[in-house]
């Protein structure tokens, strides 16, 4: 395949999140392999911001990368945090020499071997998710026309995240609507079959249920379910102990 | 897009209260798609549909009517997951029970798209118009962007209360349905029947004596009525 295949197919693939069998992991290990094998890099990375506002570095060529990276974040020092930050690309194609810019992350990766390194922000407008990172074993090891290509690659990988996330919550939002008003459903069917079974009203049926519910230490709508399913005889939530006798209705 | 499509996309960003967006895209829908009125209708199973958004007394009972009938183009969209366009409902013979109700109250065209969000399709929107006629290729293309802005809008209303509840526009619906619930369970015990037997008994009682099923439900419940297998 040339690199030109390559690239094509690479973009079709991180434009492509809502695939059934979708994996944010998968995904960003991909986005770094692909990197790797584009832009001459030694290795690549993906640091994303979690839900609680902390980077982590959730996808690495390589377990020297990863470790890295994990010092980067945990230390507050490096290209990808000032990445991050800024929201814009990071550029050093000397590490000898950078101490002063990063006293704890350029002394590592220099000890790990790589001479450069870089950083493309993954961000839609003012959505900011994290950043790229490229690590190269020789100084100047990116350059400018490839340093595009990244952020052309972190651009289609945000977008096709961002579209991922956006669908999953409303499904999620969709899911939780339906679950709620069909334990309202079950609740009120539950009230009537007591009801009816006890020959009370409703009013009786709910106090009964509740009864139940509170003196086994189950929740409303489980004890509902419970009797809808029949696997919950009525008799049992008549009797006022709760123990189960009679017979079945 | 077309101009109709821009006029609502417009305008929701002027919304000022999200509560009474549903009402108010109804009646936009209805305006800008030379409709007479629309519906957003939820389906929590698979033949319920229940309003949250008229934009008028007739759309609301277009729905109301396929509730109680068991059928009808909101019903079919939603287990389909795809519009139903019906734009000659006096002549049509796919709802017997539903279509005729309609016609009489002044219904002569029904359109019904899903709701949907992935895989999940959890309501509709329904347009009616009082003459015949089929929806316009342009502003079929409307409707379907009016029904995503609807999913939206529901969406994002459910999404500002936390999971097991439901938010007012919709616990609204709940609370309509639960006489019809609490009838339900009573005629399970009293038949000896499902669920499901048991709405369809309650349904085709309704039917029968040209009432709500809410109506008939209450006096099951109140046990005025007991109904016979």
């Amino acid at each position: 395949m040339t690199r030109q295949d390559l690239l094509s197919r690479t973009f079709v693939e991180l434009a492509d999140t809502l695939v059934e069998n979708y994996d944010q992991i998968d995904f960003l290990h991909r986005l770094a392999e692909r990197c790797v094998s584009l832009l001459g890099v030694a290795e690549a990375g993906v640091v994303l911001v979690g839900s609680e506002g902390q980077l982590r570095p959730l996808a690495s060529s390589s377990e020297r990368m990863h470790l890295i990276e994990l010092i980067e974040v945990q230390r507050q020092d490096g290209p990808c945090l000032d990445c991050w930050r800024s929201g814009e690309a990071v550029r050093e194609d000397q590490l000898t020499g950078a101490e002063a810019r990063w006293p704890v992350f350029a002394p590592t990766a220099l000890a790990a071997g790589f001479l450069s390194a870089y950083a493309v922000p993954m961000r839609l407008r003012d959505k900011r998710l994290g950043a790229l990172n490229l690590f190269a074993n020789q100084a100047y090891g990116l350059i400018e026309p490839d340093e595009a290509v990244a952020q052309a690659m972190a651009d289609v990988a945000t977008i096709g995240i961002l579209h991922e996330r956006f669908i999953r919550q409303r499904e999620e939002v969709s899911e939780q609507l339906q679950v709620a008003f069909n334990a309202r459903a079950v609740l009120e069917q539950a009230k009537g079959v007591v009801a009816a079974a006890t020959s009370t009203d409703v009013d009786e049926a709910f106090a009964l249920l509740r009864g139940y519910a509170r003196h086994h230490k189950l929740l409303l709508s489980e004890v509902a379910r419970q009797v809808m399913s029949r696997d919950l005889d009525v008799e049992a939530i008549r009797a006022p102990s709760g123990a189960p006798r009679g017979s079945p209705r | 897009m077309t101009r109709q499509l821009a006029t609502i996309v417009g305008s929701l960003g002027h919304l000022g209260d999200p509560d009474a967006s549903l009402d108010w895209l109804c009646r936009t829908c209805a305006d800008e798609l030379g409709m007479t009125g629309a519906a957003v209708a939820l389906v929590p199973s698979s033949n319920d549909p229940g309003n949250i958004a008229a934009s008028d007394e007739r759309a609301s009972f277009v729905v109301d009517l396929q509730f109680t009938s068991g059928e009808g183009p909101t019903i079919d969209a939603h287990r389909d997951g795809r519009p139903v366009l019906e734009p000659e409902l006096a002549t049509t013979t796919r709802w017997p029970a539903f279509a005729p109700e309609a016609v009489a109250a002044g219904v002569a065209a029904v359109f019904a798209l899903p709701l949907q969000i992935g895989a999940a399709n959890f309501g509709v929107l329904t347009f009616y118009r009082d003459r015949p006629g089929p929806l316009r290729d342009a502003f079929l293309v409307d409707a379907l962007a009016m029904a995503d802005v609807a999913c939206e809008i529901t969406l994002c209303l459910q999404a500002r209360v936390p999971p097991g509840s439901l938010h007012e526009v919709i616990e609204t619906l709940a609370t309509e349905r639960t006489v019809v619930y609490q009838a339900t369970g009573m005629i399970m015990v009293q038949l000896g029947v499902g669920p499901e037997e048991a709405i369809a008994v309650l349904r085709a009682r309704a039917y029968a004596v040209g009432r709500p099923v809410c109506e008939v439900a209450a006096d099951v419940v109140s046990r005025r009525l007991r109904l016979d297998p």
